[in-house]
């Protein structure tokens, strides 16, 4: 994997990408990313994912404190032997972080960073860098 | 005992100092010092997050927590895995595709330098001094009571080993013992969650039978901790939101080389946390199963010795040579534990001082690079003698809530400046300076007010946890300051870091 690979060393990492073009070109450039399609697709996907995600995740995570401080009742309620709603809820929160985090992985792999690809490729080909 | 243990704690400290001084070698430049020349892999980086991140009080304290008061210390055990959702979802990627080695490189980036970094790097070292102290005292108190050194010589101890880690190793040193010290928790973790489990047959049902039977079943049902749900909820808001601010973890996204490589190694780390305090729930009930809450608090109030004490019995007991091994091995784990986080944050707290203040503020960011390798481990130095101080000034304080602070402040000052600066164009410099400023000011005021240092009826705050109220603060603040202060500049600039941070273009060679 080519993207892997050790990126040198020192502050080239962080270096201006279009050091050497005017700072009227480099700000049009960017500028001309920003508004092609290709890079608000990816943004709309992004957010289509991501903010129902996110909401989700605290919305499910908030329940759990919600639940288990002001209806204890119903969350004491035996469900296996001694295993009550409060365990299984509590105990259910880390299964759906992680489906949460292996679905968003596989979105990002498979769909986000194909559209970057894309981007970069598009863009790199015609910029001096 | 005593053989086995030293023996152990002086494999720990040899280990980590052959690390360090294997580092010391690889470690010439800032970007190595800082961030470990940037090429780490996904597991790496995943395994150094847990080590970073998972301290001796989740070790330790949440079994305690489950042991003595059930099913409340589990309850609290859940945000800190949660947390990781606000890191992936919204501020790894980004953070690795805009910024160098801190949170203010991100703010920096087009907003003006110097009053970013300068309240950045405030809240940065009150977060990381506030939860070094946090973990100094608790470190101090914990290795007292596990190998009998008296706490003034454990606190000089670990302060001395992070301050030659950091200084010497920087990052590389930093990251590969947070990777032995989360293999060698998770080992830990695993062997005596398995033990347990072996005494039931691995009947979860009989299991928890025994424990209902032995305390009554309220003892598996919330209530016994957490009184108030407004401070549960307020609590939990402050850590899956406040992981995302925690410049010690942030750090850690600047030390691999792509946002993919990011993205995997906090997958990484979620489910090494996630099975983790998983499995501590089987340790801190097992030790309710097994042994007596009078018998665990003999030793420490607080609960702390549930573990070891754990490992002891289903070593065979104490006395015997199986037992004196387990719980000398998960002594030796706490050791590392506690040696791995105060490593992280020392780090984070000399990266502030040093390259956000220092480097960038105070000389314009006109430093030669070995001057900058100088200041930083000089600021290591300084930064690690004045955790050495403040740990033994605090010597027999409660500082159980400073840990709960540094999150307030993480989520109230950094969280809204970082994703208002990436995400919304109208942000800018005074968004962020009254942002930060706001966060930290009302975390820590409403903490001082609190019931955390007054009687509750005279308490001017009624939360022993500000989170709630100072994380919107935090983020009205930002937007309101934002837009009473327009700035065309940090708007023109903004395509340009938009585009950066959801892309690498510009991040990537």
């Amino acid at each position: 994997m080519s993207e892997t690979k050790a990126v040198p060393v020192g502050d080239a990492r962080w270096a201006h990408p279009t050091k050497a073009q005017g700072p009227n070109e480099m700000e049009s450039q960017w500028k001309e990313i920003s508004e092609s399609p290709e890079f608000k697709g990816l943004m709309s996907a992004k957010a289509k994912f991501l903010i129902p995600a996110i909401l989700f995740s605290f919305a499910y995570y908030f329940m759990l404190p919600i639940s288990v401080g002001y209806f204890p009742q119903i969350m004491n309620k035996k469900i296996i032997g001694p295993i009550n709603l409060a365990y299984l809820f509590a105990l259910s929160q880390f299964f759906v972080a992680w489906a949460v985090a292996f679905v968003y992985a596989h979105v990002a792999g498979n769909h986000f960073d194909v559209t970057v690809d894309a981007i970069k490729a598009k863009y790199r080909g015609r910029s001096a860098r | 005992m005593k053989l086995i243990t030293y023996g152990l704690f002086g494999l720990i400290v040899a280990i980590t100092l052959g690390i360090t001084y294997w580092a010391a070698r690889r470690t010439n430049s800032t970007s190595e010092f800082y961030a470990a020349g940037g090429n780490l892999n996904g597991v790496q980086n995943g395994f150094a997050i847990a080590g970073d991140y998972m301290s001796a009080a989740s070790f330790l304290g949440i079994a305690g927590l489950i042991a003595l008061n059930g099913y409340d210390g589990f309850l609290y055990s859940v945000g800190w895995l949660v947390a990781y959702i606000s890191v992936l979802l919204i501020v790894a990627e980004p953070l690795r595709n805009s910024g160098k080695y801190t949170m203010a490189d991100v703010l920096a980036y087009r907003l003006k330098p110097k009053p970013v970094r300068t309240a950045a790097a405030l809240s940065t070292l009150t977060i990381s001094t506030v939860y070094l102290i946090a973990q100094m005292v608790g470190a101090g108190s914990l290795i007292q009571l596990l190998m009998g050194i008296p706490y003034e010589w454990a606190i000089i101890i670990v302060g001395t080993m992070m301050v030659l880690y950091v200084a010497f190793g920087g990052m590389l040193a930093t990251t590969w013992v947070q990777i032995v010290k989360a293999g060698l928790l998770m080992t830990g973790a695993t062997m005596m969650g398995i033990m347990v489990m072996w005494k039931f047959n691995f009947n979860v049902v009989d299991f928890f039978q025994v424990i209902s039977n032995k305390y009554g079943q309220d003892f598996l049902e919330p209530g016994k901790l957490y009184k108030n749900p407004i401070e549960t909820i307020s609590l939990g808001l402050a850590l899956v939101l406040g992981t995302a601010g925690m410049p010690h973890i942030l750090m850690r996204f600047y030390t691999v080389p792509t946002a993919k490589v990011a993205r995997q190694s906090v997958i990484w780390a979620m489910v090494l946390i996630g099975a983790f305090y998983i499995l501590t729930t089987f340790l801190g009930f097992g030790a309710a199963a097994f042994m007596t809450p009078e018998f665990i608090k003999s030793f420490d109030k607080g609960g702390n010795m549930a573990a070891p004490l754990l490992a002891q019995f289903l070593g065979g007991g104490a006395g015997t040579v199986g037992g004196e091994a387990m719980l000398s091995f998960i002594v030796a784990v706490a050791f590392a534990t506690i040696l791995a986080v105060v490593a992280g944050l020392t780090l984070a707290a000399s990266s502030a001082f040093a390259h956000d203040f220092y480097v960038n503020v105070l000389k314009g960011g006109r430093v030669d690079e070995a001057s900058q390798l100088k200041v930083a481990r000089m600021a290591t130095f300084g930064v690690g003698a004045a955790a050495i101080a403040l740990g033994l000034l605090s010597k027999g304080q409660n500082v159980a809530h400073l840990v709960a602070l540094a999150f307030a402040v993480a989520s109230a000052a950094n969280v809204p400046v970082v994703v208002f600066s990436v995400f919304w164009k109208k942000f800018n410099t005074a968004g962020a300076v009254t942002g930060i400023i706001v966060g930290l000011v009302s975390s820590i005021g409403l903490v001082a007010v609190s019931p955390n240092y007054f009687p509750p009826e005279q308490a001017l705050f009624p939360l022993k946890n500000p989170g709630i109220v100072s994380i919107p603060l935090g983020f009205l603040a930002a937007y309101v300051g934002a837009l009473l202060f327009p700035d065309k500049e940090a708007e023109s600039k903004f395509d340009e870091l938009y585009v950066r941070a959801n892309t690498g273009i510009g991040a990537e060679n």
